[in-house]
């Protein structure tokens, strides 16, 4: 009886610490995600003006896809351009930074000369605030810049570019941008996976004579899998969210608009929209939920974790 | 005689490989550096200078922009004083900071009850970890900066409780480490009487120390380099990160021009975080690895 009542009392204190450990956070989670996801949805059928129930926002965000392309670029209204950028961004990364990364991740890994100091200066752009990294790269590219200068030299051009203010270079520079400062983060991640490939499988395609193109894409890539996919699967949850430092080069401007920055400037520059940003938010996470979800099965079906 | 072979030396065609992969490598690794170097000069000369040929070197080495630089690079809060560089170093560091502390202790307590204990809503806990972090949530900024605005979390230290989400990549890597530890530790110290509580505290937190440290250093590095937050909702508080971007937005719209002082602020705000990368660049290294998502 008295055990009976002890071990009660023990699960009694049991529940109670673990409810004391989760509270904090679910509390967090119920306010600041549950809370401000479902107030999203009732503002992108809210009406701008009165506050009603309204689908005008939807009405507004497929009138504007419908129109196409506009002639005239106005970074305040969405148009097709914040999506065309989006997924150019999107693209870049996962299908240029992200097996760039892998292959410079190789190459690191077989201890190239200098691997240490590369992998070192390779990640810098991940800890050296966007701020300061933005300010540096505008400077290259500014009109004194070294950059600009080169450009000059090579074309042969006597007018100086500007470069983040013409809609000709804009986006292009943009995505040079991403690119500068996109593998610190993949190539860490690449690395610490190929880290843990047992040194005897290499030593064997060594003496086999296997080459690395072979080996990269025969051995190494299965192996860090599940390394491989959940890089792939990050750079798909940031499809919409996928963009440049925008507000530090263009702010929007000379069409380099994209979703994610459209949403931020409806919100941090007077003027804005909120409830039609969040319609428009609503309607891209609609998409993308589903994209991310068949993107996560593909990749269970093409690959499958090894063990080693 | 394994030593001999794997010193084998490369074949040609990889010979060839390498000398290509090290120029590209090299090529890419000079353009990382050179405009940190060539801020690094250009903040030793006079705004003249500047203007006149930003790739000479100085001809007076101006020492004293590192001195202006306290004085000059400042921003004005909404109730109308200044907010200097040493203000922007006293907010970044008690937001990245308490953050930090508050984000990794959180995810600690989390990810510990679910790896070590047996519940109902353990998997349900789990699985929502996973799907916080897969879900490609897009614009819900507008109803966040509404929920942040009537609950006054704007211009307020407050916005601190923001950051005790237990969820995301913090959560993950503790569940793997707590996952991997003996419970039998546990087991011996509620034989002698312990409770969960000091359980938790004086067995379970130590071992996880490496791994909280690691993802704590992370955590400072992303926080203090964070630009979003504080420029939407901490206006009063410049941070090194919005109070620099604020102060070179003012000089090019028509502000004091000083592009030497800037470069000089610049590079100080970088100094902390390089130096905490020096000491812990091999623990953020480390821990720095993902794993496969399950669920």
């Amino acid at each position: 009886m008295q055990i009976r009542q002890s071990k009660k009392f023990w699960k009694k204190k049991q529940r109670l610490f673990i409810i004391g450990m989760l509270s904090l956070a679910l509390i967090n989670f119920a306010i600041f995600w549950v809370y401000v996801n479902i107030q999203s949805i009732v503002m992108a059928f809210q009406d701008p003006g009165t506050g009603a129930f309204s689908f005008i926002n939807f009405k507004t965000l497929f009138d504007a896809l419908g129109h196409g392309r506009p002639l005239v670029d106005n970074p305040q209204v969405f148009s097709v351009d914040a999506i065309v950028n989006t997924l150019i961004f999107f693209a870049v990364s996962l299908f240029f930074i992200t097996p760039v990364s892998f292959v410079f991740s190789y190459f690191l890994y077989k201890k190239i000369w200098g691997y240490k100091v590369f992998r070192v200066v390779f990640f810098l752009p991940s800890i050296i605030s966007v701020v300061v990294l933005t300010s540096l790269f505008g400077y290259m590219f500014s009109t004194k810049g070294i950059v600009t200068e080169i450009f000059m030299w090579l074309t042969g051009s006597e007018t100086t570019p500007i470069f983040f203010g013409e809609e000709r270079y804009a986006l292009t520079c943009l995505i040079l941008y991403n690119i500068w400062t996109g593998f610190g983060t993949n190539i860490i991640l690449f690395s610490g996976a190929m880290s843990r490939i047992p040194e005897e499988l290499m030593e064997y395609n060594k003496l086999e004579g296997v080459g690395f193109a072979r080996e990269l894409v025969q051995f190494v890539a299965p192996l860090i899998w599940p390394t491989f996919s959940t890089v792939i699967i990050f750079a798909c949850v940031g499809i919409f969210n996928a963009s440049g430092p925008i507000l530090f080069f263009t702010t929007g401007n000379f069409r380099t608009n994209t979703i994610s920055y459209w949403i931020f400037a409806q919100v941090y520059q007077a003027g804005g929209i909120p409830e039609y940003a969040a319609a428009v938010g609503l309607f891209f996470t609609a998409i993308g939920v589903p994209f991310v979800m068949v993107v996560k099965w593909l990749l269970g079906k093409v690959g499958q974790d090894v063990e080693y | 005689m394994l030593k001999r072979r794997n010193k084998k030396k490369l074949t040609v065609g990889q010979l060839i490989a390498f000398i290509v992969v090290f120029a590209v490598f090299f090529l890419f690794a000079v353009t990382l550096i050179y405009p940190m170097l060539w801020a690094l000069l250009n903040s030793f000369k006079t705004n003249a200078e500047y203007f006149d040929d930003p790739f000479k070197f100085p001809e007076i080495w101006q020492f004293k922009n590192y001195v202006k630089v306290f004085d000059k690079l400042s921003v004005r809060t909404s109730y109308g004083t200044q907010v200097g560089l040493l203000g922007m170093f006293a907010n970044s560091i008690w937001l990245s900071l308490c953050g930090s502390v508050l984000t990794v202790f959180s995810s600690t307590m989390v990810a510990y009850v679910v790896a070590k204990y047996d519940f109902r809503m353990k998997n349900f806990i789990y699985g929502l970890a996973i799907f916080i972090m897969i879900i490609p949530i897009v614009g819900n900024l507008p109803a966040q900066y509404k929920l942040y605005s009537d609950l006054h979390l704007r211009n307020s230290p407050l916005i601190l409780i923001t950051y005790t989400g237990g969820f995301g990549f913090n959560f993950i890597v503790l569940y793997g480490f707590f996952k991997n530890v003996s419970w039998s530790y546990a087991e011996a110290a509620f034989v002698d009487g312990a409770k969960n509580l000091r359980v938790f505290l004086s067995i379970m937190l130590p071992l996880a120390m490496p791994a909280i440290a690691a993802l704590f250093v992370i955590q400072v590095v992303g926080l203090w380099n964070d630009y979003m937050t504080p420029l939407m909702y901490l206006g009063d508080f410049p941070t090194l990160s919005s109070g620099l971007y604020r102060f070179k937005t003012i000089m090019e719209s028509g502000g004091s021009t000083d592009y030497p002082v800037y470069f000089a602020g610049i590079l100080l705000a970088t100094i902390p975080i390089l130096v905490l990368f020096a000491f812990f660049s091999e623990t953020i290294m480390q821990n720095t690895v993902a794993g496969g998502l399950k669920g």
